[in-house]
């Protein structure tokens, strides 16, 4: 394949895809500038390493797969987990601000920050990217049952901690 | 049927649009029950607040990337790779030995030819006959 072909496959598989990278990413690091340059690793490593993409695992999933482990690293590196549920100072603050916090954006936020990163992970994968299970399954390399499980416990945890910052 | 069973079906019903097998049993229990209903609706929350949280990437990734992909794209032209199916190299293989097969052979046989013409042009041996030479030993040799 001549490189213009090449380029012209990358740029396809490019615009169709990198919304939802962009949006996972940005929501696993609750960090904007974190989430472009790992949007920027991942589609770069694609580009770069056909062999480590074997042809099939589907593009998406592939794609899903190395941002999500490249979000964890970051996660583990910069300590982030270890201030997971970190967050009674907070909590006990957040009811008062609650009034003026008029900005989803930062609503889903803060949610999502108290999450553990693997219920954090897989609410992403289906609230904001519509992943199907499969597709979450293969993401994660698990199974289907155990994906339902974890989306429950997930979405039970969320909503505990939504009622916990802004009450019902 | 305990909160938890019912909550798994209500997250399950939420993803795929299924109706539930249970639906009268889920649906008594979710009108009496409200920790099942504060997750329900809390899941719904969630989801509503996903759909309007989803954003586009910023134009400025899409510039940098495709102009580092191109970047990248400038190959050595030392380590060019030659990018050609499986079949066709396996091909070109054979095809190279049995030529270096055939070229050997016939090479054999024009030197066999070449040397036979030699031998046939060659002028005729002359065989040289003489007589045998007798030692004649000094007279103390000869005792012994």
């Amino acid at each position: 394949m001549s490189d213009p072909e090449k380029i012209g496959e990358f740029e396809a598989v490019y615009n169709k895809h990198k919304a939802g990278i962009y949006n996972f990413c940005r929501r696993m690091l609750s960090a904007g500038d974190e989430g472009k340059d790992v949007v920027r690793e991942v589609f770069l490593k694609f580009f770069q390493s056909p062999a480590s993409f074997d042809g099939e695992m589907p593009v998406k999933v592939w794609l899903y797969r190395s941002a999500r482990n490249r979000c964890l690293n970051i996660i583990r590196d910069n300590g982030k987990l270890a201030r997971e549920g970190e967050n009674g100072d907070e909590i006990a603050g957040a009811n008062s601000a609650a009034d003026n916090l008029h900005d989803e954006t930062q609503i889903i936020g803060r949610v999502l920050k108290r999450l553990p990163a693997d219920y954090r992970g897989i609410l992403i994968l289906r609230e904001w990217d519509d992943l199907s299970y499969e597709e979450i399954a293969r993401t994660l390399d698990t199974t289907i049952s155990a994906v339902k499980s974890k989306l429950f416990k997930a979405r039970k945890q969320a909503g505990e901690v939504y009622r916990k910052l802004f009450g019902d | 049927m305990n909160c938890d069973y019912i909550q798994e079906k209500l997250s399950a019903f939420l993803d795929r649009g299924e109706s539930f097998e249970d639906a009268d049993g889920v649906l008594s229990h979710l009108y009496g029950c409200n920790e099942c209903k504060a997750f329900f609706t809390s899941a719904i929350k969630l989801r509503s607040l996903a759909v309007r949280d989803k954003v586009t990437a910023p134009p400025e990734l899409d510039d940098s990337l495709l102009r580092e992909v191109k970047k990248r794209r400038k190959v050595n032209p030392l380590s060019y790779r030659l990018r050609l199916p499986v079949y066709v190299i396996s091909a070109a293989a054979v095809f190279l030995l049995v030529l270096s097969f055939t070229f050997g052979y016939l090479m054999q046989e024009r030197v066999h030819q070449r040397e036979l013409k030699a031998v046939l042009q060659a002028p005729p041996a002359r065989v040289v006959y003489s007589m045998p030479t007798q030692v004649v030993y000094p007279a103390a040799l000869r005792q012994q």
